[in-house]
């Protein structure tokens, strides 16, 4: 392990002219090592990172979980838990001094004054006990010593340049009293509040819906320029990386394995993994050409990782070299690589194949869809108390389809998907199946119907039962249905079901929590599978995944339709997953359905100018599209819309609203064969 | 991997308590200090009559009060009666009666806390109000009124009354904190899938939500083991738990015991150290288990 | 706020109905006769049975049940809680006079257990895993596993046997006398304190761990902020939330708990008079005492309730 430290330490020396960055640079990570002590044994969660940022810059660092970016975030504030992290090597300097060697008090100095943080969670990144103005004003008044008189004028100042309005009647609010958007522009008020020369963002949009991640980090990048504050976004999120940042890290099982200007990075990327990263992820601006080429198996144990290159066991171009350290070198653009065939892909020679390449090259068939209706729902509302969390929602699952359901939080889309499981009773409206009424259903319909109609989570880690083993959550309704009577037959369908998800036998045998979220997901899939369903309710089942996880089990649900042909009831936020996966969508917005069609309708002419909205704020992972693309962004949030608004619910975020709008409700009607749209603008041209 | 078929079942349930219980042990050393400590009081109490070295009730008006020595290593008591010997068999009333209340409020507040929270609506608002009639109670007039009412039902030496007594108090407490572990059970999306499966009430209670519940249950019936010891001595003390002459902790305390303690402090030294250290035990171990079974129950 | 708490008390009169009627069935279920005792024919002595009836019916001991139950709910809608039978005074006015020692004794423990295990549990979780949490967390398991009516007893040895004291016979108010009145009541109150204690100080301890794990301690960390002043104003404020309610419950039930310490420290208080009761079993006074007992322990629920909604910002009452 040493040598390893010492050869990758040693190149980054050789081969960066580490004087010129140091002058230049504002922050510069240097060999950075973290180690956590766990009871299961010692962590290496970050080895070996370098990184360096300058005055001004947006820089991103990219990685999926597990992958060391928020740690060394973490490191660089010295915000690591004390009681089992430890740095054993490694400078971080800012402004040229080392930040691991300050004593305590002058690091306090330093945080929320010289650089700042932004944190995921806006909705608990907040002291629920205290008033905005108090948590706005106490660094002005640790660090800038202001009075309180001082600190509550620049706490307005602050609110109003993040945009929330009536900024002096805000400051005596406490959070629950902020929606999470609003919560998050605090969080970056605080973070600006003392002139920083740096902020750290990490996932800052993460928890956020689309709107509103298009409106946070438009603001952060606008106040960073106009402040020449240095930023530096840690995401998963490639799109947001595309459209914010001039620098890529990319980092990987805890070290880094490229890194690169945005354009380099995205459109010449210069490491396997980078490649497979970039072709994982469904595209919103294509359309559906292909397979995802996903990279196959997981992550290492980062408790016991590999001697080698750490990507080595998934990388379709590992070589016996592999099994060596590899060390980042430069690139021919200027920026840096750490693979053993780094001349072989400068040369062009060796492009991405994902392992169903093959495969995938032969592409997809185009929509099947038939015109059998498997499910359909009429009418249906759900009130919860007094509000209505769902509207009169109409619209039909045919056979063997998959039907995207899209909206933002609190749309009542998984809501919609929970009545048609059974699981919420609809407050009016029928949902049926095969022409039964599912509310009517007596027990024995009931049973057939439980049966077909079948459900997918979010969570893969609460939706198993952790006291079953993997055999008994699938075989459970096999036994309960008397789909297989002998216990020689059920164990023969499980193994058999577990292959189809691509889980080894021997996973049978274990427990929820001895698997990984990917292989956890699939055994839900198999569990679903086990009653031979016509149709799966997706509840976002892809979301908590990350991206080459993700692009898996997009794969397998794919297969497994064209297979089996059962119709899925895609829920979810992701619109570049969903346009991906879907024959056709659903468009909710606060409990009502604005937009209906098939793919190409809703993706390449949309009609419904929250849907256009909606699509335009993804961000597509490619730099040069999205540097040319002026980003409009919806006003507003979901809880702009007054609860008892007489006309039509969007009108208070939508730019084409006029009286009209405010007064009557849209009904949905016919734009072109099956493409349905609930707005009385619909042919007024652009939005 | 010819094999694999038959190996589709778990590992048996005692490799698996084995390999938990290790586990326990490395992880958790002062939960096992206080398990070793259970054990060894618990071991005493079974085989007393071979472990102590004096018969209990053996009155020897000849050496009443004899301070501590070779011979009565705790001292006697003012009827010359070996104060070791009256603990050891006390272990074992202690065990008892705290063993069994425990098990009974516990699982009669485990099963109204269930169905309180399953059933929801009406159901859940009528037995809440019953147990919060049953929680304004005081603690020792509840017992006291059972005492009183049902007289006294020895088996095995062991007053049956008095560990109902012990045991409705939980009830309301224990039944709390069951419901809301099962409320928070019943919304976690393993239980929407099997309702989603068409499972019917039945099997998605007693296989989906009661084994998720096993945790808490085990906290909670520790803690209240050490509970019901400590409430036992104090109605022994008061003279309304264990009578004379079966050897009670609590009772050793009671009655003219404490007039003695200027001149005889071992009387009333030895018996207090034997409550507070099983009690000290079993809310170390608790503890312990707290920790390792799910570090964020709380109660 | 003050609807809210109109409704509360509201919903305790079903409640306290259903206290006033099983303690009136269970105290006649009870064997047992306060005419007998009084006469001591449980000892053996003979009293005719026509003097023993006539008092009786003086009690009004012979009426059918349902009209005694009758007069005894119409009498605690009246607040009146009828006359003991023992002493034949008003119930109410027995309660109130031993009511101050049980109070004050509750008070002060209450008092001195807050005063101990704030800093107490606060240091445990500060230094959460190192020794000074393994000291707290032996201390406090101790403070529960010991007896509170043996470490009485310990107490009291020690003054008598090493400084040859013995607390005052007598309890003198504490606008009277207060340092009689604290000598008096400070070994009851420390004796019960310590348990208090350390249920509180483990209750601060694990919920103070809780909240220094929240993403805004993190954000105050963040912020530059000292790390007393984050323990301090950022996380126990937080964090002495949930242990109000503990606080309130464990107050609540010392006043009918009080009896074990008040019998060892030869206290006049609630709690002995309790026992008194039912040792005489005096119904009347056994009922008028459950029932104080549990509209005090609703009253101090009621008052965590709205403490707590008044501390914590996200909590509004209906």
């Amino acid at each position: 392990m040493a040598h390893t430290e010492q050869m990758a330490s040693g190149a980054i020396q050789d081969l960066v002219p580490a004087a010129d960055l140091a002058d230049a640079a504002l922050l510069s990570v240097e060999d950075l090592h973290v180690e956590f002590e766990t009871s299961a044994g010692r962590l290496r969660a970050v080895e070996a990172v370098s990184f360096h940022v300058k005055p001004g810059e947006l820089v991103a660092i990219v990685g999926e979980s597990g992958s060391g970016k928020s740690v060394t975030a973490l490191s660089v504030m010295r915000l690591l838990p004390k009681r089992n992290a430890r740095v054993p090597k490694g400078r971080i300097l800012f402004e040229g001094r080392n930040l691991l060697d300050l004593p305590e008090d002058e690091m306090r100095r330093i945080r929320g004054h010289q650089i700042s943080m932004i944190f995921q969670e806006p909705m608990s990144s907040l002291n629920p006990m205290m008033t905005i103005g108090y948590q706005l004003m106490e660094p002005l008044i640790i660090h800038l010593g202001m009075n309180g008189e001082q600190a509550r004028a620049r706490a307005v100042e602050l609110l109003g340049l993040v945009g929330i309005t009536n900024p002096e009647d805000r400051l005596k609010q406490y959070p629950h009293e902020f929606s999470g958007g609003m919560r998050q522009r605090v969080m970056i008020a605080i973070g600006l509040s003392c002139n920083p020369k740096l902020i750290i963002a990490d996932e800052p949009t993460t928890a956020l819906d689309v709107t509103i991640q298009a409106q946070i980090l438009e603001l952060m990048k606008k106040l960073a320029r106009e402040l020449n504050i240095a930023l530096v976004v840690i995401t998963h999120n490639l799109g947001i990386v595309a459209r914010y940042a001039e620098r890529v890290t990319v980092m990987y099982a805890g070290e880094i394995t490229e890194s690169s200007t945005a354009e380099e990075i995205f459109h010449r990327p210069r490491h396997p993994y980078t490649m497979g990263l970039l072709s994982s992820v469904p595209r919103l601006d294509e359309p559906k050409m292909r397979k995802l080429e996903t990279i196959t198996g997981l992550p290492p144990n980062m408790l016991r990782p590999p001697v080698g290159c750490r990507f080595a066991e998934r990388c379709p171009h590992a070589i016996d070299l592999c099994s060596k350290p590899p060390v980042l070198r430069g690139t021919a653009a200027g920026g840096l690589s750490a693979c053993h065939r780094l001349d072989e892909i400068e040369a062009g020679g060796l492009p991405w194949h994902g392992a169903q390449h093959a495969a995938a090259a032969k592409g997809v068939p185009d929509p099947q869809t038939s015109d059998q209706v498997l499910v359909s729902v009429e009418g249906l509302s759900k009130n919860f108390g007094a509000m209505r969390a769902v509207n009169d929602v109409n619209f039909d699952i045919m056979k063997g389809e998959t039907l995207g359901l899209v909206g933002e939080s609190g749309c009542g889309k998984t809501t919609v998907g929970r009545m048609i499981l059974g699981l919420t009773d609809p407050s009016e409206g029928a949902i049926r199946y095969g022409g039964t009424d599912i509310a009517a259903a007596d027990i024995n319909e009931m049973r057939q119907i439980r049966r077909k109609l079948q459900v997918i989570f979010q969570d893969p880690f609460s939706s198993l039962n952790p006291r079953m083993t993997i055999a008994q959550i699938i075989s459970e309704p096999l036994a309960y249905y008397r789909l297989f009577p002998t216990r020689q037959e059920r164990q023969a369908r499980v193994i058999e079901l577990l292959e189809q998800v691509g889980l080894p036998a021997h996973f049978a045998v274990r427990y929820p929590h001895q698997l990984s979220g990917g292989q956890r997901q699939r055994v839900g899939i198999a569990r679903a599978l086990a009653m031979e369903p016509d149709c799966i309710v997706c509840d976002e089942a892809v979301s908590a995944l990350d991206v080459s996880i993700q692009g898996q089990i997009i794969n397998l649900l794919e297969d497994l339709r064209e297979k089996l042909g059962i119709a899925y009831l895609f829920i979810a936020h992701d619109l570049a997953v969903v346009r991906h996966i879907s024959h056709r969508v659903v468009v909710m917005y606060l409990g009502e359905v604005v937009e209906i069609g098939d793919r190409d309708q809703i993706f390449e002419r949309p009609q419904h100018p929250y849907t256009k909205l909606l699509l335009d704020a993804v961000p597509i992972p490619d730099p040069t599209i999205e540097k040319t693309r002026n980003a409009r962004i919806i006003k507003g949030d979901i809880t702009s819309a007054p609860a008892f608004a007489k006309g039509c619910k969007f009108a208070a975020r939508c730019p084409l609203a006029d009286d009209f709008c405010r007064t009557r409700i849209p009904r949905l009607e016919d734009h072109e064969p099956g493409h349905r749209v609930a707005c009385f603008k619909t042919n007024s041209g652009e939005v | 991997m010819s094999n694999v078929s038959a190996s589709l079942s778990a590992p048996p349930l005692y490799k698996r308590i084995l390999h938990a219980a290790s586990q326990f042990v490395r992880e958790q050393p002062f939960g096992t200090v206080g398990a070793l400590v259970i054990l060894t009081i618990g071991f005493a109490g079974i085989f007393a009559e071979w472990v102590a070295p004096y018969d209990p009730l053996e009155i020897n008006y000849m050496s009443t009060f004899a301070p501590p020595s070779l011979e009565h290593w705790m001292g006697t008591d003012d009827f010359g009666r070996d104060i070791l010997s009256r603990l050891i068999y006390g272990a074992r009333t202690a065990m008892i009666i705290s063993l069994s209340a425990s098990l009974i409020g516990c699982s009669i507040g485990g099963i109204v806390g269930m169905s309180s929270a399953y059933f929801g609506g009406r159901v859940d608002f009528i037995i809440q109000r019953l147990m919060d009639v049953l929680l304004s109670f005081p603690i020792i007039v509840l017992a006291l009124v059972v005492v009183a009412v049902l007289g006294r039902n020895p088996v095995f030496g062991v007053d049956m009354n008095l560990v109902l007594a012990i045991s409705i108090p939980m009830i309301p407490k224990v039944s709390r904190v069951i419901r809301s572990a099962s409320l928070q059970i019943a919304v976690m999306p393993y239980v929407d899938a099997a309702r989603a499966l068409g499972f019917n009430h039945r099997r998605i209670i007693l296989r989906h939500m009661a084994p998720n519940l096993v945790a808490p249950f085990l906290i909670l019936l520790t803690a209240y083991i050490a509970q019901a010891i400590l409430l036992e001595a104090a109605l022994s003390f008061l003279g309304l738990g264990v009578t004379e002459p079966t050897p009670a902790w609590g009772l050793m305390l009671s009655g003219n015991a404490s007039q003695f303690f200027l001149t005889a402090p071992w009387v009333i030294i030895f018996p207090g150290l034997a409550i507070s250290l099983s009690v000290f035990a079993f809310n170390l171990y608790g503890d312990a288990m707290r920790d390792w079974l799910d570090p964020k129950f709380k109660f | 706020m003050l609807k809210y708490a109109a409704k509360r008390i509201l919903m305790m009169i079903p409640t306290l109905l259903g206290v006033a009627i099983l303690i009136f069935i269970l105290v006649r279920v009870v064997p047992g006769d306060i005419v007998e005792i009084k006469y001591g024919s449980a000892t053996g002595s003979l009293v005719p049975q026509d003097i023993m009836d006539a008092e009786r019916a003086r009690l009004g001991l012979d009426k059918p049940y349902a009209l005694q139950l009758v007069d005894w709910l119409w009498g605690v809608v009246r607040l009146d809680l009828g006359t003991s039978l023992w002493t034949e005074k008003p119930v109410i006015h027995e309660i109130a006079s031993r009511m101050p020692i049980t109070l004050e004794t509750a008070v002060l423990s209450t008092l001195m257990a807050i005063l101990v295990a704030v800093p107490l549990g606060t240091l445990a979780a500060v230094y959460n895993g190192t020794v000074i949490d393994q000291v707290v967390r032996v201390l406090t398991i101790g403070g529960i596993a010991i007896p509170s009516f043996w470490l009485g007893l310990l107490i009291l040895m020690t003054l008598l046997a090493v400084f040859h004291w013995a607390p005052p016979l007598a309890f003198v108010p504490f606008h009277k006398d207060p340092v009689q009145n604290l000598s008096l009541l400070f070994w009851p109150a420390v004796s019960v304190g310590y348990r208090l204690a350390s249920l509180i100080a483990r209750m601060i301890r694990s919920s103070l761990l809780e909240v220094m794990n929240e993403d805004y301690i993190r954000t105050a960390r963040a912020k530059g902020v000292r790390e007393a002043l984050v323990v301090r104003r950022h996380a126990l404020r937080n964090a002495l939330l949930p242990a109000i309610t503990v606080i309130g419950i464990e107050f609540a039930l010392l006043i009918g708990g009080l009896v074990v310490t008040e019998q060892v420290f030869n206290l006049n208080g609630v709690g002995r008079l309790f026992i008194d009761a039912v040792q005489r079993s005096d119904f009347m006074m056994i009922q008028g005492l459950v029932m104080v007992t549990a509209v005090f322990f609703m009253l101090i629920n009621l008052i965590v309730d709205l403490l707590y909604a008044a501390l914590d910002p996200r909590i509004e009452l209906e």
